[in-house]
């Protein structure tokens, strides 16, 4: 399918800094097209709004400059590297360092240095990704710092410590080497690529069980989808059977509609979805009636339900 | 023959003197810590402590109850009482270390814990709702009348939490 396709810049811009930060993700094989509007749009659009390039060039970019940002530095060379916030939930806090800056409450897209702390609340969770190769999901009324995320040559260096309280580690394999290790008060814990939480408490003290990997990812993807907006526009031309580049990229993603279930038994759904159909098949160009497509939010993370919130042929 | 008999009522009264003497705290966290607003301070401060007071068992565990704060010792007892976590008659010292049962009793009754045919019968007591927390796991082997750190005290309660989700989570 060869697609051409305009992605607004504006928004993407504020959030390079995390995307460098969060390339590594890449690696965990689910986000690929979630990370080609901003590669492209760093390349190619320093002062317009709007980017156009192929569906195919996007993606090449996209591989490219996600290899790039988990390449092996030079020798002696150091680069430090952050944490973002993905998500909190409740109350949780974080400060810079032990003797600077006071404690503010956590949102989502909060950059933290090394060295910052962080504690959560009750019934609270913060989710990080931090460096370029593992994810934190903080539980409640716990107490962390992250004293190193740093990467010399081609290892990736992290440690995080944790007073007390509960986290769950996921730790990606992204083609470096991965150096992650947890301390708590009476363990050390070491791992080169996989997930396990970590609990340290007075009445056992350190525990360590399986991660809730399946809660990680789908903060990864809601994070991620959550931060981009996609406009195809009217010019668009496609190879493919579905002249919507939309329809496709959404069947595509997505798959169809399950046979089964809440969705099908929604009649109002079926009517819409056979009227989409239809308008597909009988119109010669579709963007004539529909000139722009906002495909805002696609939550891929539960294709049961097929939360989608677009204009257009799905209106 | 006396030295034996005198012996023999030392030893008999030794356990009885080690039972009646509690750690008796200069302060507790809730007091320069009470506010909602002061929350994660309070947790810190209770955590760092080598005893669990009182003052502080109750703050805690009236959170975690979602009850409404209460701005003084004498507000929390009182509100403990009519939660049946505190007898009528029982008196409890502000700064003196929580007991173990205390803390149970209120912990099974902010999760609903009913227990086995003992606990039924003889409704929320120290000794039978710690057996029962031990035996649910949420708390290692310990004796009703043992005080609780800091430390101890904050895990206790995150516990709590959790079992409190798990039920919500629950169909």
């Amino acid at each position: 399918m060869r697609t051409n396709s305009a992605v607004t810049t504006s928004h993407l811009r504020r959030h390079l800094g995390t995307l460098a930060v969060l390339a590594g993700a890449l690696a965990l094989g689910s986000l690929p097209l979630l990370f080609a509007p901003g590669v492209s749009a760093t390349d190619a659009s320093p002062d317009g709004e709007l980017v156009t390039m192929t569906v195919a060039d996007l993606l090449a970019l996209m591989q490219q400059e996600a290899a790039g940002a988990t390449r092996a530095l030079p020798e002696g060379e150091i680069k430090i590297l952050k944490a973002v916030v993905m998500k909190a939930e409740g109350s949780s806090q974080w400060k810079k360092g032990r003797d600077e800056g006071s404690w503010k409450n956590s949102v989502v897209d909060d950059t933290l240095d090394p060295g910052a702390l962080i504690r959560t609340g009750r019934e609270s969770l913060l989710a990080l990704r931090v460096g370029q190769n593992a994810s934190i999901l903080v539980d409640r009324n716990t107490r962390m710092e992250l004293p190193q995320v740093v990467q010399t040559g081609s290892t990736l260096s992290t440690t995080v410590s944790l007073s007390r309280g509960r986290a769950d580690f996921k730790i990606d394999e992204v083609g470096l080497t991965n150096d992650f290790s947890v301390v708590t008060p009476s363990a050390t814990l070491a791992v080169r690529g996989t997930g396990y939480v970590v609990a340290y408490g007075g009445l056992e003290g350190t525990r360590t069980f399986l991660a809730r990997r399946d809660l990680l990812h789908a903060v990864e993807i809601r994070y991620f989808t959550t931060r981009f907006r996609y406009l195809l526009e009217a010019r668009s031309k496609s190879s493919d059977t579905y002249q919507d580049p939309a329809v496709f990229a959404l069947f595509d993603t997505v798959g169809p509609p399950p046979l089964s279930g809440t969705l099908i038994a929604d009649d109002a759904t079926l009517s819409l979805l056979a009227d989409s159909f239809l308008r597909e098949a009988i119109a010669p160009d579709p963007f004539i009636r529909n000139p722009l497509f906002d495909l805002r939010r696609i939550d891929v993370a539960d294709q049961n339900h097929l939360d989608l919130e677009s204009r257009g042929q799905f209106r | 023959m006396s030295s034996r008999i005198a012996a023999i009522a030392l030893l008999s009264l030794m356990p009885l003197g080690c039972a009646i003497s509690r750690t008796i705290s200069t302060d507790s966290a809730a007091d320069s810590h009470a506010k909602k607003s002061a929350e994660y301070d309070f947790w810190d401060a209770v955590a760092e402590r080598s005893t669990v007071t009182n003052d502080d068992a109750l703050q805690g565990l009236l959170l975690v109850a979602g009850d409404p704060a209460a701005s003084d010792y004498t507000a929390r007892l009182q509100r403990a009482r009519e939660r049946g976590w505190v007898s009528s008659s029982a008196e409890l010292p502000k700064n003196e270390s929580a007991e173990v049962g205390t803390i149970a009793r209120a912990t099974c009754e902010i999760l609903d814990i009913r227990g086995g045919l003992t606990m039924r019968i003889t409704g929320l007591t120290g000794r039978y709702c710690t057996r029962e927390l031990i035996h649910l796991g949420i708390l290692p082997p310990r004796t009703a009348n043992q005080s609780m750190s800091g430390l101890e005290f904050v895990d206790l309660v995150g516990r709590i939490e959790d079992r409190k989700r798990e039920r919500e989570d629950l169909p």
